[in-house]
């Protein structure tokens, strides 16, 4: 009986006499591990020093009497390297008009302007207001309670804040909005000349002080159109302003120096989109609620586009998007677009209508430039 | 039945080596799997609720209270009583979902600098909003690069013709010094046509107000933008070591 099958496919190192006892090869075994630990070691991938934070919830709403408070638990996760936070809050303003924020930074004012979205000027008691208005928050946490708030966050680690606001029973009835900030100071190395980089994230805090929590909301069409061209009147700006596009009442079909003039034109083979500016007009914020109602030349209803429920501070503008787009298949003739609006818990519905007509003006312009050019390679061959 | 012992020896023997083989391999993977942070949930005095899946979202009133919640809502952060309301979350997308910032490398560092050659270093930004909310994302810089301990600048770039914190222009000539930075990817500031573009970061320390340079109004989600940072010094610049500090800030859209 030969003990050479079951060893030979098991065996390694040097091939030995069938007749030798077997030996295992612990010299070998322990290179190897030695080989594979040191390979792991060397291979194992150097990463920079990162930071990735995410924060919930990016967005608060909040409504509140004097004299009570509510509390919103904040989670902050770590998805970097380890790191120090600090929280704080700073007021801001809008920034433009598509939800961005203007953070108020010391030494720095609210004051705005139209381009900023902000319509008007802060008052200097504003300012102030806002400031006094920071004493209103505080953190529930068993160890950190004030703000700004320092503390470590590991890497993986998450970290709930409690976040107290409470509104002293004197308040004024008004608007305050922040912006929850948090600092994230991880340590970066520069050996020779160079920048460190720091990450902030925030979120945003919109607070209404209000004595029955039903403010009166109040809001403005500041524009609407559908894509527009701009031509020079060759027929005479007299003619062409008793045609259509026809904008309705508050708005002008006509430049006033009658240079160009605007059709609310759109071409069949194009992206038809809308453009809708609101202002809000009342000293509270407001979320919009409403939609675009499209008919065609019978007025039979073709399209219901839902707009964007986005938030619109007190005194400011912004420019709504319409959930849905509008993809018809080769819309040709007159449309009329209807604006509704509706600010959240209120009634106060407003509305506008545009009409606008929908042509492939671009593909007969190509073919008449075609004719043309047909038409005059004739005349030429004809001359010749 | 010498031959015999001799194969149940070898079979012991391989049995404790593959013995031994595993522990190894264990231990190597339990010193190399990486370590994942318990998150601190609660203190001596207060306990935090673990995420409230309610599994539900909407609109929920009644006569004394109105709600907007979202799915997975975490507990305490959405109750309500009279005198208030509270809405927490993205308003249009009802669902739980983080914002996030991301930045690649912290440290950018340019080595040893030699006149008159361009030093580039590059890092990325990553903002995830899960598919809602717009965002923008602003930059500042404490002060331009400066020679520790002293009042030594490498000032901000002006570019081969005139760029500033707010537009940039063309920046390929190496005899035009300073310290600026190019953006490529999504959601970019309009004036970075292309990679030869470069802009000055806003400046702190002249009370400059930090600049958009990245922004979007829409749904985003892993939106990423490189940073390219690039110096050039003079040869009469001080020899020495420059440092200063970048801070992005990442807000969400109301």
């Amino acid at each position: 009986m030969s003990p050479s099958l079951p060893t030979k496919a098991l065996r390694f190192g040097t091939p030995r006499a069938s007749s030798e006892p077997y030996r295992f090869n612990w010299r070998a075994l322990f290179s190897t591990i030695v080989v594979v630990i040191t390979y792991l070691s060397q291979t194992s991938p150097v990463s920079a020093q990162t930071t990735s934070i995410a924060i919930w919830p990016p967005l608060l709403e909040a409504t509140i009497q004097p004299g009570k408070s509510v509390t919103q638990v904040y989670r902050l996760k770590n998805l970097g390297d380890d790191t120090i936070i600090t929280a704080y809050l700073k007021p801001f303003s809008p920034s433009g008009e598509l939800g961005h924020v203007q953070l108020q930074l010391q030494g720095q004012s609210l004051t705005g302007d139209p381009a900023n979205g902000r319509v008007g000027t802060a008052k200097p008691e504003g300012l102030s207001l806002l400031n006094s208005a920071l004493s209103f928050f505080s953190l529930l946490n068993a160890d950190l309670k004030t703000l700004p708030a320092t503390f470590p966050l590991k890497a993986g680690q998450t970290q709930e804040l409690v976040l107290k606001i409470k509104i002293p029973e004197d308040s004024k009835l008004t608007d305050h909005y922040f912006t929850f900030l948090f600092d994230s100071n991880t340590t970066g190395l520069v050996g020779d000349s160079g920048t460190t980089t720091q990450a902030t994230i925030g979120s945003n805090i919109l607070l209404t002080i209000s004595d029955d929590g039903q403010p009166k909301l109040s809001a403005k069409i500041e524009e609407f159109a559908a894509g527009q061209i701009k031509v020079r009147p060759f027929l005479g700006a007299s003619l062409l302003r008793g045609i259509y596009p026809k904008r309705s009442e508050g708005g002008s079909d006509l430049n006033g120096d009658l240079r160009f003039v605007t059709l609310n034109l759109l071409d069949s083979f194009s992206p038809i989109s809308f453009l809708i500016r609101v202002k809000n007009t009342g000293t509270t914020r407001l979320k919009t609620i409403g939609q675009i109602e499209l008919k065609n030349t019978f007025n039979n209803p073709v399209a219901t586009l839902p707009l964007r429920e986005d938030n619109i501070l007190s005194n400011s503008i912004r420019k709504l998007q319409t959930t849905t787009d509008w993809k018809p298949f080769f819309p040709l003739g007159r449309f009329t677009a209807t604006a509704s609006i509706t600010p959240q818990d209120s009634t106060n519905t407003i509305t506008q209508t545009i009409y606008f007509f929908v042509l492939p003006y671009k593909a007969i312009l190509v073919v008449v430039l075609i004719f043309l050019g047909f038409k005059a390679l004739t005349k030429s061959r004809e001359q010749q | 039945m010498k031959t015999k012992g001799s194969e149940l020896s070898v079979s012991a023997r391989l049995r404790t080596s593959c013995q031994f083989v595993t522990f190894l391999v264990g231990t190597l993977l339990a010193f190399t799997t990486p370590v994942l942070a318990i998150p601190n949930m609660e203190s001596d005095s207060y306990k935090l609720q673990f995420t409230n899946l309610n599994m539900t979202s909407g609109s929920k009133e009644s006569t004394n209270f109105k709600v907007l919640d979202t799915l997975g809502q975490t507990g305490p952060g959405q109750y309500t009583s009279s005198g208030y309301y509270v809405k927490a979350g993205f308003p249009y997308i009802k669902t739980i979902i983080d914002f996030s910032f991301t930045i690649s490398d912290l440290s950018i560092d340019f080595g040893s600098l030699t006149p008159s050659t361009f030093a580039t270093q590059t890092n990325t930004l990553t903002i995830s909003a899960g598919g809602a909310g717009g965002y923008s994302v602003t930059a500042i810089e404490d002060h331009p690069l400066k020679l520790q301990a002293t009042a030594t600048t490498i000032p901000d770039t002006t570019c081969d013709s005139a760029c500033d914190e707010t537009t940039a222009a063309v920046w390929t000539d190496t005899a035009n010094f300073g310290f600026g930075f190019n953006l490529t990817g999504n959601d970019i500031s309009s004036d970075f046509t292309d990679s030869t573009y470069f802009r000055q970061f806003a400046d702190l320390s002249l009370a400059e107000s930090p600049q958009t340079i990245m922004t979007n109004s829409d749904v985003g989600s892993g939106r990423t933008a490189t940073v390219t940072y690039k110096l050039n010094i003079s040869a009469s610049q001080a020899a020495g070591d420059y440092s200063n500090q970048i801070t992005y800030v990442a807000i969400p859209t109301y």
